[in-house]
């Protein structure tokens, strides 16, 4: 009897310690990291096609698709054929030999397939080795390229005799392309010097300014560079694939930049065009563009990959007389798996070249999405809301962190009831501020409605108003200040290489130094954020299960855990991220803000989407490409419109763009926010927003019913300032933003706004 | 009806006036300034239209350019120094041609060796300021030189060399000349060439520093005093002349971060109203660099003044009384965003930034928040507060933080006989001046509203007085007899025999060995609760304190600290001068001497908020009647308690105020001391950590 109690005690307490370590821990191994070798086309073609002659020092190596690889067994240098256009396609420029600009590095950099990035870590030196010096014409004996053709391409290995590293390469055949795998499980380093770093053909589809065409970049909506201008002053392009790495915490932030959301940069030339997709390894991708003119008379764009880490580390503390900055690195082996990118060749022109690089993004979207993705309700408006935010106020003489109440669950209806009164029928409300844990800068794992906000049946009571997925409520499961719902900090957050603690500092607006009047942020461990959400997503389904998940840290904070045990790197948070929105995603939509590709592929509703690039030097012209690449397979959804200074400006864009109108609006108490320090809903008072609401919603809604949920099949500027997108079902806008009327094809716009068209057929 | 059409034609004029916007995310973020925060997010003020670089004109790219300006009909003239020439374009910034080289009268000619400044006159002569040929020119289109400015033979031009880094010239012709270590002030020459005197000659400004640099230097050595800094006047880093006449200048920096912009009238006399920090507030980093707002170029257009900081790289907006509209502008490589900038320039409306590092000039154009606001400050500043008032609710719509939107809003209503509404908006912009005025109305007419009830509360006020100087009535209370407590009722006595016959009391109590820890105690909490609710409660004009900042430690340091410190230190100081007062003693006779002050403390909140601020003299004398009771009370304790005469009293007196101040210097040695070996703990912990 006895045995018998010890044992159901020894069960129960099991039990108990499991369920409380499955609730709480953040220990879980990390994923592991599988490689995508899909190799089917991502445009669709038929027939045969026949290869032409192999250029010249070049040998026949395989055909697949309408693609066919030719390759110099001696340098390793190798071309690819569109057999459709007869294009060919080089890793290194076939002429070369006529640039006139490239001199020392940059020329040698300009006949390379791979750059290192290596480091020696006890004298803490970092270079950047090309593969022509390194290997092809070192002077130290030991250094070569050796070529090995493999099924459908080519295995090529670097030995860098000086730096004593070996790297392999393979270029195999897909149905429209290519990829470039680093075989990094391969990577030998015999010597002082490791490998911190890859940029992969860096001249893949280099282009001079005798071409007309662009290059494209993921920045923000997407951003294109044209041949042709001249950029010498300009600084080169870089930014690392899907924003902060949160690998060091900066002491000085100047600018503010939108994120690169999507793996792709486009190449396009006068006829024919290359999309190269980071398909492996993008969490660790970079996206790099130098001008013609800067280093070289080539327009060149290409992706490079962190192997490893490094942070810049504070010895001593800011009280500190001897404070000085060093260099920490990641120690161990290589653990980002093998890294890849795919060349898809394209058969366009300038004209067209965006909308088939679009295509062929969004096919690949769905290529990687294995289930199904719950469309959600769509809507032609979204507004945004606050319940509440922390301040401190005077309570009795003695400060106190309290909840400011800025629009209650009771101040909502109001609004949802106004806006329903003036016409607006149909739109969904972003709900931010409503949970306690949020307002507090905790993380918990369940949905906590703020009392001062008010009560959850008033919330259901709006929803119910709105109608089925119509109620969008924002969590916060990544990002936490001191406190953490019961977690200690310390063992919440992510750790950096230096085994610190990694903290978010606040800026100040007008120094860009660190704010210490705020509050640190910190990352919660991505298992742990994982769980959360999970958790929180059960609570708010069983509570609210009219209402939608937007998450609103997760999707777009993506970052590594450097803890020695069950640390996660990037590409490991990556994947976890994509597992657990996904599987939210299969019992009901889920919304994502300003979502990267990893978050986006299986969001139905992606709000806060830029609407613009960052507007770097070296770009020319903002495009709306990820609008275009995410548009009939998501709802995409502009950032708040009333934020900006020129709020109809913004209003057309969302129109020539293709997204859905957002507002922030405040029903209650605005003048709350005076002094609240809050980044957002500065100009959010609804009673000064309902005309222009109503105006806009009353001219987008015709818009809204023709092309909602319709790929964008087009999009070009016809003139300075005129904007002419094309949907797949025939509708056309044309977007005048200039103070003058416009007339296209017997329709007039006037001036600073839209016109809705239907092609003649 | 007529506020209506305003506001539609306002809105129409800001929808023709807006062209081609490319970008709307910036790379800056555009912050409002408040009276305790300097960063309130706001919406953009102007955004960048386009990046203008030479070689996209026709013409080579720039090489460090300097400067650079517009004639009347938008013509775009620009010093491009590191390839020696002017080169022109037109106002769609089209190259059209340049200036290399220039020819005398006499028939010589020679080059352009570094022009740094450009200015053409409305006549079309073109200013060319050249350091490394130690001139400044008057030139025409074809580089033929119609004047010539060189180094002034006059006594008082004392700078060894003669090197013009800027120049200008107004309607009369006056030619203006800025150079390096020049530090009389600006160079006026006539339109002769002939040297005219300085102006605008700026100032050592005093501060305690300087006085402090003098005082050593007078005890110094030759070679001590050598390496210290010299004190000269500011250099100007830019000036402008307006249609008026008025002269703008810019200074790159101020010992006292004063006056970083002037508008100088004909006798070179700064006539801007505002004449504090301009830029922001020196800040100093953990690797002690200091930070400050370094002013490079001014710019003025309508009434509206654009000053160029090089060190955050921004571009600071301010309207004719210098009062600050906006800032934007940032160090990016983006569009918007500068990497070396050197000078702003404003035409039609449209602000352009020329940058040296990245070869290009930038071009700005007002958002629709923008133009609300110019419009308004304009309208505003001309006195029409009716007029701007639609405006100006437009503004605080569009942004919740705009202190200047409330003042507008504010002025409107006491313009409109609205006093209470004028309180609540001049509370909102926290203008403490502007909400006295208002009060002062507000309270006339809730006066004349209750003046009734009011006549009888002070009725009522004089009877309780009357009945408190009774002496049957006091009678009365005193056969009262309260029952034990904290404060009994000879304590009550005692307080009260001290207040109205301090120097009998006092004897009474030395006689009497009095002490009553327990009364100290009630005193020091009474004393820490009414500094708070001071703190919390005192009336908004004369309420100086951050509401969204509280620390006990520095209640604590405001009340109990100096009472324990200063105690502590009379009772050491005492010890060692015969002085008879124990300090128990000492304690509770301090803190009934605190008394007065406390009292009148209590008594100053509530007066606080009913008094506006030209009657603050009130206050402070009502403050200080409490200080000077307090004073003497202390005086006579002191001098009873330890049985001092009057002169050791204050010999004591003048020792214990020393030995606070070593107390505190001890105490802050070991909060130092504390304080590094934590650094030093944790530089080896990082180490260990790193080199792991």
């Amino acid at each position: 009897m006895l045995k018998r109690l010890m044992v159901i005690c020894c069960t129960a307490v099991c039990i108990i310690l499991t369920s409380c370590s499955s609730k709480l821990s953040h220990k879980d191994p990390p994923p592991a990291i599988k490689f995508n070798a899909s190799d089917k086309a991502l445009t669709s073609f038929s027939g045969e096609y026949e290869p032409s002659q192999p250029p010249e020092g070049m040998q026949f190596v395989a055909q697949k698709g309408f693609v066919a690889m030719f390759v110099d067994t001696t340098t390793g240098h190798f071309a690819v054929e569109d057999m459709r256009n007869k294009k060919m396609y080089y890793s290194v420029p076939a002429d070369v030999d006529s640039d006139s600009i490239a001199v020392g590095v940059n020329w040698s950099v300009l006949r390379s397939e791979i750059l290192v990035t290596d480091v020696n870590e006890e004298e803490i030196s970092t270079r950047i080795q090309n593969s022509y010096d390194g290997c092809l014409d070192s002077r130290n004996e030991n250094s070569f390229v050796k070529v090995k053709i493999v099924d459908n391409g080519v295995v090529v290995g670097y030995r860098f005799g000086e730096e004593q590293y070996d790297i392999a390469v393979s270029y195999t055949l897909c149905e429209d392309g290519f990829r470039a795998t680093v075989l990094t499980e391969n990577i030998e380093e015999k010597g002082d010097r490791k490998v911190y770093g890859i940029s992969l053909l860096p001249n893949f589809g280099a282009a001079k300014n005798d071409n007309n065409g662009f290059i494209l970049l993921p920045d923000g909506s997407g951003a294109i560079m044209k041949f042709g201008s001249s950029k010498n002053t300009y600084s080169a392009f870089y930014s690392p694939l899907y924003g902060n790495t949160y690998i060091t915490s900066y002491d000085y932030v100047s600018s503010r930049q939108e994120d690169c959301l999507l793996p792709v940069i486009g190449i396009q030339k006068d006829s024919g065009g290359v999309l190269a997709i980071a398909d492996n390894g993008d969490a660790f991708a970079a996206v790099n563009a130098t001008a013609a003119g800067q280093s070289s008379e080539y327009n060149r764009a290409y992706f490079s990959f962190e192997l490893r880490r490094q942070q810049e580390a504070l010895i001593g503390n800011t009280y500190a007389f001897n404070t000085k900055t060093v260099t920490v690195f990641e120690k161990g082996p290589i653990n980002t798996g093998r890294i890849s990118v795919r060349y898809c060749l394209l058969d366009s022109t300038a004209e067209d070249g965006l909308a088939k690089m679009a295509d062929v993004t969004r096919e690949y979207i769905k290529s990687v999405t294995d289930s199904d993705v719950s469309a959600g309700t769509t809507s032609p408006l979204y507004i945004s809301t606050l319940g509440g935010f922390k301040t401190r106020k005077s309570v009795m003489g003695f400060l106190a962190d309290v909840t400011e109440v800025t629009n209650s669950f009771g101040d909502s209806l109001k609004m949802v009831d106004e806006l329903k009164r003036i016409g607006i029928s149909d739109f969904s409300l972003i709900y931010k501020g409503y949970d306690s844990n949020v307002i507090n800068g905790d993380i918990g794992d369940s949905i906590h409605i703020d009392k001062a906000v008010g009560k959850k049946s008033t919330l259901l009571q709006i929803s119910e108003k709105l109608g089925s997925g119509k109620l969008l409520l924002s969590v916060n499961n990544v990002i936490f200040e001191n406190k953490s719902g019961g977690f200690s900090s310390q063992k919440a957050g992510i750790k950096d290489i230096s085994l610190n603690r990694f903290a978010i500092k606040p800026y100040t607006k007008h120094t860009f130094l660190e704010d210490k009047s705020l509050s640190r942020k910190y990352l919660t461990t991505p298992s742990l954020a994982s769980r959360l959400l999970i958790k929180i997503n059960d609570s708010l389904k069983k509570d609210y299960p009219n209402a939608v998940i937007l998450l609103s840290d997760y999707g777009k904070t993506l970052y590594s855990d450097f803890k020695t045990m069950n640390g996660f790197n990037r590409m490991q948070t990556r994947i976890l991220a994509t597992q657990t929105i996904k599987s939210l995603s299969g019992e009901s939509p889920v919304a994502a803000e300003t979502a990267s590709l990893y978050s986006a592929i299986y969001s139905s509703i992606l709000v806060n989407t830029p609407g613009h690039s960052s507007g770097f030097d070296m770009v020319d012209e903002d495009v709306p490409f990820y609008q275009m690449v995410m548009s009939g397979i998501k709802q995409v959804v502009s950032k708040p419109i009333n934020a900006y200074g020129n709020p109809r400006d913004e209003f057309l864009n969302c129109i020539k763009s293709g997204m859905i109108p957002h507002y922030e609006l405040i029903y209650g108490n605005y003048s709350a926010l005076k002094e609240s320090r809050l980044d957002s809903f500065y100009a959010a008072d609804f009673n000064n927003w309902k005309d222009t609401l109503l105006e806009n919603y009353s001219k987008y809604i015709e818009l809204y019913n023709k092309a909602n949920g319709k790929t964008i099949t087009g999009y070009k500027s016809v003139a300075k300032g005129i904007y002419l997108t094309e949907y797949e079902n025939g509708i056309y806008t044309l977007v005048n933003k200039t103070s003058e009327k416009y007339s296209y094809n017997g329709f007039e716009v006037p001036p600073m706004d839209f016109v809705v068209m239907q092609k003649q057929v | 009806m007529f506020k209506k059409i305003i506001s539609v034609f306002l809105v129409l004029m800001i929808f023709l006036t807006a062209v081609i916007t490319v970008h709307a995310d910036t790379p800056y973020i555009t912050y409002e300034k408040s009276k305790w925060f300097n960063d309130l997010v706001s919406p953009d003020l102007f955004v960048p239209v386009r990046q203008i670089i030479a070689s996209q004109t026709g013409t080579h790219d720039f090489s460090s350019p300097e400067e650079f300006c517009f004639d009347k009909d938008g013509n775009v003239y620009v010093a491009d120094s590191g390839n020696k020439r002017i080169a022109v374009f037109d106002n769609n910034f089209k190259f059209l041609y340049e200036i290399k080289y220039l020819k005398f009268d006499d028939g010589s000619s020679d080059d352009l060796k570094n022009p740094t400044d450009v200015f053409v006159t409305d006549s079309g002569d073109i200013y060319i300021a050249d350091p490394k040929a130690a001139r400044v020119v008057a030139v025409d289109k074809n580089g033929n030189v119609k004047h010539q400015y060189t180094k002034p033979r006059d006594e008082i031009f004392t700078a060894s060399s003669f090197q013009p880094t800027k120049v200008v010239v107004d309607k009369t012709n006056m030619v203006y000349v800025v150079c390096t270590n020049v530090f009389q002030g600006i160079l006026l020459f006539n339109n002769d060439g002939e040297f005219m005197g300085y102006y605008g000659s700026p100032t050592v400004s005093v501060s305690l520093q300087l006085l402090m640099d003098r005082f050593w230097k007078g005890i110094m050595s030759k070679e001590q005093r050598s390496v210290m800094s010299n004190y000269v006047p500011v250099e100007y880093s830019d000036i402008y002349v307006n249609n008026d006449g008025f002269v703008y200048a810019s200074i790159r920096y101020t010992e006292s971060y004063k006056e970083q912009i002037r508008k100088l009238n004909y006798l070179g006399n700064n006539i801007l109203p505002y004449k504090l920090n301009f830029g922001e507030d020196e800040i100093i980093d953990y690797k002690r660099d200091k930070w400050f707002t370094k002013f490079v170029s001014v710019a003025v257009e309508d009434e509206f003044i654009y000053a160029l900081d090089s060190q955050w790289q921004r571009v600071y907006v301010f309207d004719s009384n210098g009062q600050r509209l906006g800032v934007f502008g940032t160090n990016a490589s983006q569009l918007g965003g500068f990497l070396n900038p050197a000078s702003v320039k404003v035409f039609n409306k449209r602000v352009y930034v020329l940058d040296k590092t990245k070869s290009s000039i930038t071009e700005f154009q007002s958002t629709e928040y923008g133009e609300l606001i110019l419009n308004a400050v304009s309208i505003y500043n001309k006195g029409d507060y009716e007029k701007a008032v639609s405006i100006w609710e437009k503004v605080s719509a569009m942004n919740v933080n705009n202190q200047l939107a409330y003042t507008g809003i504010g002025e409107a209503k006491l313009m409109n006989g609205e006093y209470k509404e004028a309180v609540k908006y001049f509370r909102l912009a926290d203008n403490q001046q502007r909400e006295s005025v208002s009060f002062y109305h507000y309270r006339s007419e809730i006066m004349r509203k209750y003046i009734v009830i009011i006549v009888v509360l002070i009725l009522l006020m004089a009877i309780l007085a009357m009945l408190l100087t009774n002496r049957a009535f006091l009678n009365t209370i005193k056969r009262y007899k309260p029952g034990k407590g904290i404060v009994r009722n000879d304590t009550l006595k005692v307080i009260v025999s001290v207040l109205r016959r301090p120097v009998e009391a006092f004897n009474e109590l030395k006689f009497k060995r009095y002490s009553n820890t327990s009364l100290v105690i009630v005193i020091l909490l009474i004393w820490l609760i009414l500094n708070i609710a001071k703190r919390e409660l005192y009336g908004f004009r004369f309420n100086n304190n951050n509401p969204k900042e509280f620390s006990l430690l520095i209640q604590l340091s405001l009340t109990i600290i100096p009472f324990v410190l200063f105690t502590v230190s009379n009772w050491s100081v005492c010890a060692i001068m015969d002085g008879e007062g124990k300090y128990k003693e000492i304690v509770t006779y301090t803190a009934i001497s605190m008394i007065p002050y406390i009292l009148f403390l209590g008594l100053s909140i509530p007066l606080s908020n009913i008094l506006t601020l030209s009657e603050g003299m009130f206050l402070s004398a009502f403050n200080a009647v409490g200080i000077l009771w307090t004073l003497m009370l202390l005086f006579q304790s002191q001098r009873i308690v330890h049985n001092y005469s009057s002169l050791k009293t204050i010999g004591a007196a003048f020792l214990t105020i020393c030995g606070v101040a070593i107390i505190l210097i001890i105490a802050l040695l070991f909060f130092s001391l504390v304080q590094q070996v934590n650094a030093f703990v944790e530089s080896i912990y990082s180490e260990i950590v790193f080199r792991k």
